[in-house]
């Protein structure tokens, strides 16, 4: 059973985590080649936006000071010429690195929803759709920026430090530590700050996924609620739920936008520093020209971005990492349900079902199914009956193996079904579950899902044994007609008798009806009845249903009741044994009274 | 590219929610084959926006960046010929550099707003439609709600093809009426029309005298209590969930609600009881359960109208016998209507109408139905046979 409301949060953040990075690294991988190459063009334009302060400080003080301007279009020209060549490599380098980042996380999602649809039944019973699809869509998402720029753009950022750092000493180291000294204030300000910015974004995230959880069930009940007059109540809790989210942007942003004008206020610190030292200090004998002066104080400027990018690559590692235990705990969840890897394909079903001594539970709590043991001939048409929640889905589940059995175990045609391959045990048999589903598109791909290669000969003629035919063709657009997901256009009934076609379409060896008829009114349901008894012929079926009429003809009716099999016979035998099934038949007969 | 995100959630949504469909039919491959189209149509999406960007951005850092050379020409000719100092020209560099940094942003601003103005453009198509169904500016309340329904020659359309044809009733308080049909023969419709989530196009429908039109949305739906036929539970404790029309509703009213709808022995069976949360639309709890907790959930709401769409349909004969001697005491003042296919569902009600595509065929009681020999005596024939083949059998 589940434990989790929608609102309930989730963690924002972990602690950087070597072998989850690793891991995740792998997904760069195939890139090796790409990355080098984008690491190769981005030194080039290191190496450009850093040369272009020399050529200022060479303009200055080989030209304009002394005032000859020959040879001077040269320097001009290179200027330029460093600009476009930089500019090419920002092409190419977003380019690739854009390539690389988009295609890893197409490949990691796509391996991600791969895994999700191996999982079992007992995954998703635990978890809403919702969040589930949050982790396949937005949390894959959220590693954009890390794989097309974080990984290399660290690298470009280190290099770019080391490179700047060097030219500066080695233009005048002086002037270089003067500016330097309010390095520590920055790293101070970039790091603390920074922190406090990320933790209050992710405070905003946080509150954005509570929102979008409500909004998503909201909108889902919409009918409910309406119905139950809860607008209001919904609506104020909606807007406080996004004064919330406003509350707490409006923090983080307040916090953000002090960032830039701490920093340009110690940098100017910086600057004034380097100006003081140049003139004042060192001197106008001392070999400090203008050109120096404008160029340290150029790269001076250039030393902050960087700078500021790592402690931002920093900021999104951590709260990528959280993304990433997310995804991981979906790919590391073990596929309970799977078939031995040398498992034989299943042989075309002869129809023969048996539980052998099967005890089973959803979770530890509570034992559903106690000791069942039955076996089914093929070709026999099995109702299941009892009371609600006796147990009657589940023994059906366990038939199409959609859970595992505790103990004991089910055989169809005498293979135990955890022995043979999965795929080819469930496309044998067709299951109508109690809601029924419909995708959305067309009503002739809903019903041709339980068979993807039929003709739409096919489908009619599916759809005409469960009298579906003459409401579709009554529609302006026949079988082509549009439902919506859940099938808003369609009545209940209709939208199971579309679930119905789909199941016969697929042509079952075993068919397993849970009360697939339960909201069809009698008559049709007995046309249907008769369509089956003829298509069914030679095929094994469980019937699960509350009415008589249904189950009555059955070759075998069991009743289940508190997870066991009470009574199992004909319906005369059953009759004549007067015990549970004679007395449901009784109470029924006494309503009709 | 913002429509092919979403068409990827949604797919991811479609998939998940439908996720029994798919491993029923084993479609596992087909999904992920599906899956993989759209994901890779998202990555060329992107991509493709991504290298205009690329072509557009590198453009634009080295037009900027002509600036410093240009002044640097310029200037330099300048300070030479005495027409400029040399600290005016390095401050120049300096407010060329102030200049080419919001220059760059500008791209960036222009994309947002870009951005935004189609994100607006879809937010506003939403709020322009309006709510077709709303309070009129005058609204008229009944002076006391007593759950008079009355439908006269309504007829009605979803869009295409019309649902009911002419369609009266009239139910007076206290009374049972019973629906009955084929599937899509307009039922629910029936249902919506009286709950204003549709309009009727011909005709009115009133309650206690005031056309439902008129009446405020809140006023009407506070009275109408709605078991809908398709269960939807919130993931939310059952106990909330019972008490959702009514978040006030203390405990034992709860525990009432629940045991009338035949839910408290079930639920007192949970090893949370109340307390314990179900799954999105109800997961973890057997199809009559849920059906039963959300009779309990109408019958907390405690309506003046109170409505069953098949709601017993996944419950057992005998329970579903339970819950209707239960709702038999309660019935007196309150209008029910019961739309169900078994004639034990539906034989006691004080009218019976029996609807063929969109029209009332048939109207009466259950005696005067048999009596006419139509439809009805059909249904009944046909649900009865089992029971005349044993008569010797059970009594
Ligand atoms: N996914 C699940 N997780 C935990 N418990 C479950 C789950 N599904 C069903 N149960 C519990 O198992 C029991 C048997 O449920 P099951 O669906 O088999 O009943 P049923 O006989 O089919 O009833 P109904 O006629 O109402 O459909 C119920 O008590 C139910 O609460
Ligand atoms: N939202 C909708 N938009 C368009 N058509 C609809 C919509 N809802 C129902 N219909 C159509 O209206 C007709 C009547 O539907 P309605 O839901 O009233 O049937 P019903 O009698 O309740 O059937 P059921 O017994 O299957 O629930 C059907 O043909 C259906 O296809
Ligand atoms: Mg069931
Ligand atoms: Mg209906």
């Amino acid at each position: 059973m589940p434990k989790l409301r929608v609102t309930d949060d989730e963690v924002l953040e972990r602690p950087f985590n070597r072998r989850q990075f690793m891991r995740l690294m792998q997904y760069l991988k195939p890139f090796r080649g790409k990355m080098a190459l984008a690491l190769v063009l981005m030194v080039i334009w290191s190496a450009c936006n850093l040369s272009q302060p020399y050529l200022m400080s060479l303009a200055i003080d080989g030209f304009i000071t002394p005032g000859s301007l020959q040879g001077y279009g040269w320097v001009i020209g290179a200027m330029i010429a460093v600009s476009l060549i930089g500019a090419v490599c920002i092409r190419y380098r977003v380019r690739l690195m854009d390539t690389v980042g988009r295609t890893a996380i197409a490949n990691l999602r796509e391996t991600l929803f791969n895994h999700i649809q191996e999982l079992s039944f007992s995954f998703f019973d635990s978890r809403s759709a919702g969040k589930i699809m949050v982790r396949v869509i937005n949390d894959v998402n959220s590693l954009n920026d890390l794989f097309s720029n974080g990984i290399v753009q660290v690298l470009i950022d280190v290099i770019t430090l080391v490179l700047l750092l060097g030219v500066m000493l080695f233009a005048n180291w002086k002037l270089t530590l003067a500016g330097l000294c309010i390095l520590p204030f920055l790293l101070l300000i970039l790091f603390r700050l920074k922190r406090v910015i990320r933790r209050n974004w992710q405070r905003v995230r946080n509150k954005t996924s509570n929102m979008n959880g409500y909004l998503h069930e909201s909108l889902s009940g919409m009918r409910v609620t309406q119905a139950f007059t809860r607008e209001k109540e919904n609506g104020d809790t909606f807007i406080d739920v996004n004064q919330d989210i406003r509350k707490s942007w409006m923090r983080a942003i307040r916090v953000n936008n002090a960032f830039w004008p701490a920093l340009d206020a110690v940098s100017a610190v910086g600057t004034v520093l380097v100006y003081v030292v140049g003139i004042r200090v060192l001197g106008v004998g001392s070999g400090v020209t203008v050109g120096t002066l404008l160029m340290i104080l150029m790269y001076l400027g250039r030393f902050w971005e960087p700078l500021n990018n790592l402690s931002n690559f920093y900021n999104n590692l951590l709260q990528a990492m959280a993304s990433v235990e997310r995804i991981f705990e979906i790919l590391d969840t073990p596929v309970e349900i799977k078939s031995p890897p040398d498992a034989p394909e299943l042989p075309p079903i002869r129809g023969e079902v048996a539980f052998d001594d099967v005890t089973f539970s959803y979770d530890e709590e509570k034992v559903i199914l106690k000791n069942v043991s039955f076996t089914v001939r093929p070709g026999q048409t099995i109702a299941l009956v009892g009371p609600t929640g006796a147990g009657k889905s589940t023994v059906v589940n366990l038939v199409s193996r959609f859970y595992d059995v505790d103990s004991g175990a089910v055989r169809i045609d005498g293979q135990d079904v955890r022995s043979v391959q999965l795929n080819s045990l469930r496309r044998q048999m067709s299951v109508m579950m109690q809601d029924s589903f419909i995708f959305s598109g067309t009503i002739m791909d809903n019903i041709r899902y339980g068979r993807l290669d039929a003709t739409d000969q096919e489908v009619m003629e599916a759809a005409k044994a469960v009298c579906a035919h003459d409401f579709i063709s009554g529609m302006e657009k026949g079988y082509y007609t549009e439902v919506n997901e859940r099938g808003s256009r369609l009545s209940t009934g209709q939208k199971q008798l579309i679930s119905f076609a789909r199941a016969l379409l697929n042509d079952p060896r075993i068919l397993i009806l849970d009360e697939a008829t339960s909201s069809i009114d009698t008559h049709t349901e007995m046309l249907i009845q008769q369509a089956l008894d003829k298509l069914l012929q030679g095929r094994t079926s469980f019937v699960i249903a509350h009415r008589l009429s249904t189950i009555r003809k059955a070759d075998c009716i069991m009743v289940v009741q508190d997870g066991r099999i009470a009574e199992a016979g004909t319906h005369e035998e059953l009759m004549a044994r007067q015990g549970l099934y004679w007395e449901m038949t009784k109470a029924q007969y006494a309503f009709l009274k | 590219m913002r429509e092919q995100n979403a068409v990827l959630s949604t797919k991811t949504q479609e998939n998940i929610s439908g996720m029994r469909v798919v491993k029923a039919f084993a479609r596992e491959d087909y999904e992920k084959e599906a899956f993989r189209k759209e994901n890779r149509e998202v990555l060329r999406l992107n991509l493709k926006v991504s290298y205009v960007w690329s072509d557009f951005v590198p453009v634009l850092d080295f037009l900027g960046s002509l600036c410093t050379p240009a002044l640097m020409s310029l200037g330099a000719y300048m300070v030479v010929n005495g027409q400029l100092t040399l600290g005016v020209l390095v401050s120049f560099t300096n407010y060329v550099w102030m200049i080419t940094g919001p220059m760059r942003n500008l791209g960036g601003v222009v994309n947002m707003l870009a951005m935004a103005s189609t994100s607006a453009e879809k937010l506003f198509r939403y709020i322009d439609l309006g709510t077709s169904i709303k309070d009129k500016p005058v609204t008229r309340v009944p002076e006391k709600f007593r759950g008079h329904v009355v439908f006269d020659h309504v007829t009605f359309s979803y869009g295409d093809g019309v649902v009911l044809k002419d369609v009266s009733l009239d139910a007076r308080p206290g009374q049972t009426i019973a629906l009955m049909g084929a599937t899509g023969s307009g039922k629910t419709s029936i249902i919506n029309l009286m709950a204003r989530f549709y309009e009727c196009q011909k005709g009115t429908v009133s309650i206690d005298g005031v056309d439902v039109k008129d009446m405020p949305l809140q006023a009407l739906r506070d009275r109408i209590g709605i078991v809908m036929q398709e269960t939807f539970l919130f993931s939310e404790t059952i106990g909330n969930n019972i008490a959702f029309g009514r978040p006030d509703l203390p405990q034992e009213n709860i525990e009432a609600a629940a045991q009338a709808a035949q839910a408290g022995d079930f639920v007192a069976d949970l090893p949370q009881g109340y307390e314990t949360i179900v799954g999105e639309r109800g997961l973890g709890l057997s199809g009559g359960q849920k059906q039963r907790v959300a009779i309990a959930r109408a019958l907390a709401y405690d309506p003046t109208i109170l409505v069953l769409d098949d709601a017993t349909s996944a419950v057992d004969m005998e329970t579903e016998h339970e819950i209707q001697q239960h709702l038999q005491k309660q019935m007196k003042d309150r209008t029910t209507f019961i739309i169900a296919h078994r004639i034990s569902s539906v034989q006691k009600a004080d009218e019976i109408l029996v609807l063929e595509h969109g029209c009332v065929a048939e109207r009466g009681t259950h005696a005067q139905l048999l009596e006419r020999k139509g439809l009805y005596y059909n249904m009944y024939l046909d649900q009865y046979r089992d029971f005349a083949a044993m008569e010797g059998q059970v009594s």
